[in-house]
C-alpha cells in the first residue's frame, strides 16, 4: 500500500467539523469514500453507490473514491452501498465535504480512530490477533517472493527444506507453514502440492499487503487454519498503479523482473496484468562441497485479473499461470545432459506447471441494505515433478472450490415497520453492530503422488491417488462495539475420507482503554497431510522412507498412505498497549499461544540416521509460544522494533517425548529503520535487521560414520540484513542491500557430499544459511498513483 | 541484546536531558482539506526544533510539540504559510496557494 497519510479523527458526527468555515450553502454534496485497510491505512474505494435514501437519485464513486451529487433539500439521508457488502446510511446535516471510511460496507463512525502514518501495525479493533504488513514494510527488504517477505517480521520465520534446492519454508508458533492457511483475496491458495514450493511462486513485487493473524482464523475460509492465517492482497484493479517495474539482481547471479500494469476498459471493467521472470545461470559453490549453492532457475509467472462493478454486481475474475524450473546438485552437471551416476554426479530438478483461476461475485439485495450475498469459486491444476538423484517424484493435483456467503446485519431496535425511522438507523450506527454470516462450501481435491526410486533397497515406491470431497456449512456471528468485539463461528464438514466433523472458533476483544487491548482466542483446525510433497526436502538424502514401521498405530483405510487427518486445538491470548513517551509513539505487544495436536503426521528422524519414519501421532504433540514486541519511534523518522520469542515444541517420537528438531527455542530480533527528511519526494531510507537464533536440536546422527556424527545441538548465531533505498521521486527508487552481512554459514551442510549415492548422504539437516554474505540491488519504477487524487 | 538495551537507555537519557529545555505542546489551526495536505503540512514541519507535527484532517488542528529555544511560534506559522497553508496568524501568498494540487484548494477564510 502506497502510504496514505490521512489523519482522520472520526467522531460520531463525521462532518460536524471545520467549524472555522462559514456556513455558505453548496448546491451539491460531495466527498470521498475510503476503505478501511487497517488502523494505519485506508484506501479510496471506487464503485460505491451513493444515493439519497428511498430514491434512485445517486452516483458511483470514481477511482479516487470521490462522489458529487446535486444537493436536494428534500432528502436528509445518504446511503452508501458497496456491492458485496451491506450498506450504511448517513444523515446530511452539514455542507462540508463528506469523507467516510467503510469497513465491510459499514461506516466507521463509532470509533475514535486516529489514522497515523505507518507501515506495520497491530490491529486494535479486530478481535483476531492480526497485523498488517504493507508495501512500505515489504520494501524494507528486497523480498523476491512470499517466502522471503517476512525478513522484518518477528512472528514468522523462514527455514530451509534442504541444502540443495535452497527452498525456503515458513514457520509460525514453531510449527511448519503447512499449518498456516494462506489466502489470496480471502480464497484459500497455496494448498495441497503447493505446500512447499507455492510460496516461491508468489512474487513479492505483486504483493500490496499481507495480513498475518496468529491462531485459528475465520470459519468462512474453511477448517485448515490451524496455527494462523496469512491473507494476501495482490496488486489488482483498485490498488495497482498504472505501471510498475521492479528489477533485481544479486551477487549469486539471480536476476528478476517484476511488472504490472493496470487499465480501465470501458465504464465498468478494469484489468491488471502481472508478470514475473526469474533467472539464474551462474553456478556458485562457495563452500567447495561440489554442490551448487543455489539452483539454476528459469521461472515465469503471469497473472491477469478483471474487475467489474455495477450498481448491483461486483465481480472479480482472475487467472494465474506458473512455470518454474530449477536445477541443482553437482557442480559438474551440464544442464542438458543426464548425470553420470557412475561418476557420482547428483542431479536435482524441480518442475512446476500450475494453472489456476478464480471468480468472486458479490450481489447486493436492491431493497434490503442489510443483506448481501457473495460467491467465491476457484480451481487449479498443478503438475509438479521432482528428481533427487535416482529418486523420481511426480505429483498431479486438480482442485475445485466453491463458497457461498450470505451476510445479514441484525437490527437491534425493531421498531414498527417505518421506513424512515431515522432513530433506528442512527442507533444501529452508533451503539453496537451485530451481524451473522452463513454459507455452504465445497472443496474437491484429486491429488496423485508417485515416488519411484531406482535404489534397490528403497522401500517407498508408491503411486497413490488421494481423492477427497468435502461439503461443508458454517455460521459466524460478529458483535462489535467500541469496547468489545466478538467473533464466534462454527462449521460442520463431511470429508469423503475422514467423515463428519465440527470446527468451532472463538475470538474476543476487549478494549480496556483506548490504548490497551486484550484479545483471547480458541479454535480447532484440521488438514489432510500430503505425505511426500510436504517432506520433499528429505528426498535429498539417502534416508530410506518407512511408512508405519513396526505397525505403529492403526492406519486409515481410506487414505492411501493410511494417514489420519491432522487435528489441532489452539488457545491464545494477546495484549496490546500503545503509548506516548517523550512525545513519540510506541506500542508493546505480547502474545501467548498453546497448540496441541489430537492427531498429526509424525516425521521421525530420530530412530536412525539411515531412515525416516512416518506415522500417525501416538502420544503428545504440543507447542507453546510466547512473543514480546516493542515498537518505538526513538528519534524523528527513526524507529526501532525489538522482539523476543520463546518456543517450546515437543512431540512424541516412537514413545519418547522430544523437542522438535531444527527449531530454535529462543529468538531475538532488532530492527532499526531510519528515513531522511522528505525533500520534494526525494528521500533516503536505511533499514537494518539483526536476529539472534538460539541453539537447535539436531536429529540423531550417532550411527553415521564417525566423521559425520553431528553434535546434539547447533550453536546459536546472528543473522544481519541491511538495505539502503534512495527515493528519487514518486517514480523511481533504487535499492542496495546485503543479506547475511555477518557471513555466518553452516559448516558442511551436506554430509557425505563426495558420495551422493552412498548411505551417508544427507542434505536435509539445515539450521543456518548455506550461502554467506550476499549483496543485491535493484530498482523500482512506478507510473501513476492509486491513492492520491 | 544487552548492547541494544544500553543503546536504548542512552537514547532515552539524551531525550530526558533535552527535557530541561522548554518544550511546548500545542495545537494550532492549519487550513487544508485532504491527505495530500496532511503530507505537505507534516513534511514542512519536519524541521529542527519541532519534535511532533500531527495534523488532523477533520478538525484541521495540528498538534505541534517544539523547543521554544530552537524555533519560535512565529516561524512555525511562517513555515506553514510558505508551504501554502493558512493559519490564524499567517496567510499563504496567493500564488503559493494557487500552485497547490487542485484537490488541496481548501476554502480560504477572509
Amino acid at each position: 500500500m502506497k502510504k496514505l497519510l490521512l489523519s482522520l479523527l472520526l467522531a460520531t458526527t463525521v462532518f460536524v467539523a471545520g467549524a472555522q468555515n462559514g456556513e455558505s450553502k453548496h448546491d451539491y454534496v460531495e466527498g470521498h469514500v475510503f476503505e478501511f485497510i487497517n488502523k494505519d491505512s485506508i484506501s479510496p474505494l471506487p464503485g460505491v453507490n451513493v444515493f439519497y435514501a428511498g430514491t434512485s437519485q445517486g452516483t458511483i464513486t470514481n477511482k479516487e473514491g470521490f462522489f458529487k451529487l446535486d444537493h436536494d433539500q428534500n432528502f436528509k439521508q445518504l446511503v452508501f452501498s458497496f456491492i458485496g457488502f451491506k450498506s450504511d446510511t448517513l444523515e446530511i446535516d452539514h455542507d462540508n465535504e463528506i469523507n467516510i471510511i467503510l469497513s465491510d460496507g459499514k461506516i466507521l463512525d463509532e470509533f475514535e480512530v486516529v489514522f497515523r502514518q505507518g507501515n506495520y501495525s497491530f490491529s486494535k479493533f479486530n478481535p483476531r490477533d492480526a497485523h498488517i504488513i504493507t508495501t512500505g514494510e515489504l520494501r524494507k527488504a528486497a523480498c523476491c517472493n512470499l517466502a522471503e517477505s517476512f525478513e522484518t517480521n518477528p512472528s514468522i520465520d523462514a527455514s530451509f527444506t534442504d541444502a540443495v534446492t535452497g527452498t525456503k519454508q515458513i514457520q509460525m508458533l514453531g510449527l511448519s507453514g503447512k499449518y498456516v492457511q494462506i489466502l489470496s483475496g480471502n480464497i484459500p491458495t497455496v494448498r495441497g502440492l503447493s505446500v512447499i514450493y507455492g510460496l516461491d511462486q508468489i512474487p513479492g513485487a505483486w504483493i500490496n499487503g499481507i495480513a498475518v493473524s496468529k491462531g485459528a482464523g475465520s470459519v468462512l475460509n474453511g477448517y485448515e487454519s490451524m496455527v494462523g492465517q496469512i491473507n494476501l492482497d495482490l496488486k489488482q484493479p483498485g490498488n495497482a498503479e498504472k505501471f510498475h517495474l521492479n528489477i533485481y539482481g544479486n551477487q549469486a547471479g539471480r536476476m528478476e523482473g517484476n511488472t504490472y500494469f493496470n487499465t480501465k476498459v470501458g465504464e465498468k471493467w478494469e484489468t491488471t496484468f502481472l508478470g514475473h521472470v526469474k533467472n539464474q545461470q551462474v553456478k556458485n559453490d562457495r563452500n567447495k562441497d561440489g554442490f551448487l549453492d543455489n539452483p539454476l532457475t528459469d521461472n515465469y509467472i503471469f497473472r491477469n485479473q478483471w474487475n467489474y462493478r455495477s450498481k448491483k454486481i461486483h465481480m472479480e475474475l482472475g487467472a494465474n499461470y506458473v512455470h518454474s524450473n530449477g536445477i541443482s546438485g553437482s557442480l559438474s552437471l551440464h544442464d542438458s545432459l543426464t548425470p553420470s551416476i557412475s561418476e557420482g554426479e547428483y542431479k536435482v530438478e524441480l518442475n512446476t506447471d500450475k494453472i489456476s483461476g478464480f471468480t468472486k461475485i458479490g450481489y447486493l439485495f436492491p431493497n434490503d441494505d442489510f443483506k448481501s450475498l457473495a460467491l467465491q469459486l476457484s480451481g487449479l491444476h498443478n503438475n509438479q515433478t521432482a528428481l533427487f538423484g535416482i529418486k523420481e517424484y511426480i505429483g498431479k493435483q486438480t482442485s475445485g472450490y466453491a463458497n457461498i456467503i450470505f451476510q445479514q446485519k441484525i437490527r437491534m431496535h425493531k421498531h414498527k415497520e417505518d421506513e424512515h425511522d431515522q432513530q433506528d438507523v442512527k442507533e444501529a450506527n452508533n451503539a453496537s453492530e451485530n451481524y451473522y454470516k452463513m454459507g455452504v462450501s465445497l472443496q474437491y481435491d484429486n491429488i496423485q503422488e508417485s515416488l519411484m526410486s531406482y535404489e534397490p533397497l528403497f522401500l517407498m515406491n508408491i503411486d497413490a491417488t488421494l481423492e477427497e470431497i468435502i461439503p461443508g456449512t458454517y455460521v459466524e456471528f460478529t458483535h462489535s462495539s467500541e469496547k468489545i468485539g466478538l467473533i464466534t463461528g462454527l462449521r460442520a464438514d463431511y470429508s469423503s475420507i475422514y467423515g463428519g466433523f465440527i470446527t468451532p472458533r472463538l475470538h474476543l476483544r476487549y478494549n480496556i482503554t483506548n490504548e490497551t487491548v486484550l484479545k483471547l482466542m480458541a479454535g480447532s483446525g484440521r488438514r489432510t497431510p500430503m505425505l511426500i510433497m510436504e517432506n520433499v526436502g528429505l528426498l535429498a538424502s539417502s534416508r530410506n522412507w518407512l511408512l508405519h514401521p513396526n505397525r505403529q498405530n492403526n492406519t486409515n483405510e481410506k487414505n492411501p498412505f493410511g494417514l489420519e487427518q491432522e487435528i489441532s486445538w489452539n488457545l491464545g491470548g494477546a495484549f496490546l498497549q500503545e503509548f506516548e513517551l517523550l512525545y513519540r509513539q510506541g506500542s508493546f505487544h505480547a502474545d501467548f499461544y498453546h497448540t496441541f495436536f489430537q492427531n498429526q503426521l509424525i516425521v521421525d528422524l530420530d530412530q536412525t540416521a539411515r531412515e525416516v519414519h512416518f506415522y500417525n501421532l501416538d502420544g503428545i504433540s504440543l507447542s507453546n509460544s510466547l512473543q514480546l514486541e516493542l515498537n518505538y519511534e526513538l528519534l524523528k523518522r527513526f524507529g526501532i522494533r525489538l522482539a523476543y520469542r520463546y518456543l517450546d515444541v515437543y512431540k512424541t517420537y516412537s514413545g519418547q517425548l522430544r523437542e522438535k528438531p531444527l527449531l530454535s527455542k529462543h529468538r531475538g530480533f532488532v530492527n532499526l529503520a531510519y528515513e531522511t527528511k522528505n525533500k520534494k519526494d526525494k528521500q533516503w531510507k536505511f533499514d537494518i535487521t539483526t536476529q539472534w537464533i538460539g541453539s537447535q536440536r539436531i536429529p540423531f546422527t550417532l550411527d553415521n560414520r564417525p566423521d559425520l556424527v553431528l553434535q546434539g545441538r547447533s550453536d546459536d548465531y546472528y543473522l544481519m540484513n541491511a538495505q539502503i533505498t534512495r527515493v528519487f521521486g514518486k517514480r523511481l527508487e533504487v535499492y542496495l542491500g546485503v543479506e547475511n552481512l555477518l557471513n555466518y554459514t553452516q559448516q558442511d551442510p551436506i554430509l557425505s557430499s563426495e558420495d551422493p549415492y552412498g548411505e551417508f548422504f544427507e542434505s536435509s539437516l539445515i539450521w543456518a544459511p548455506v550461502f554467506g554474505r550476499m549483496f543485491y540491488g535493484g530498482l523500482r519504477f512506478t507510473v501513476g498513483d492509486v491513492e492520491h487524487h | 541484546m544487552k548492547k541494544v538495551i544500553i543503546l536504548l537507555s542512552i537514547f532515552i537519557s539524551i531525550q530526558l536531558s533535552a527535557q530541561t529545555k522548554k518544550v511546548i505542546d500545542t495545537k494550532i489551526f492549519v487550513n487544508g482539506m485532504c491527505d495530500m495536505c496532511e503530507d505537505r503540512i507534516e513534511n514542512a514541519l519536519d524541521v529542527k526544533g519541532i519534535k511532533v507535527a500531527d495534523w488532523d484532517l477533520e478538525s484541521k488542528m495540528c498538534r505541534i510539540v517544539y523547543r521554544a529555544d530552537l524555533i519560535s511560534e512565529e516561524k512555525i506559522h511562517q513555515i506553514l504559510a510558505d508551504a501554502g497553508h493558512d493559519t490564524k496568524k499567517k496567510k499563504a501568498k496567493k500564488e503559493v496557494y494557487e500552485n497547490l494540487h487542485h484537490c488541496c484548494h481548501y476554502k480560504r477564510e477572509e
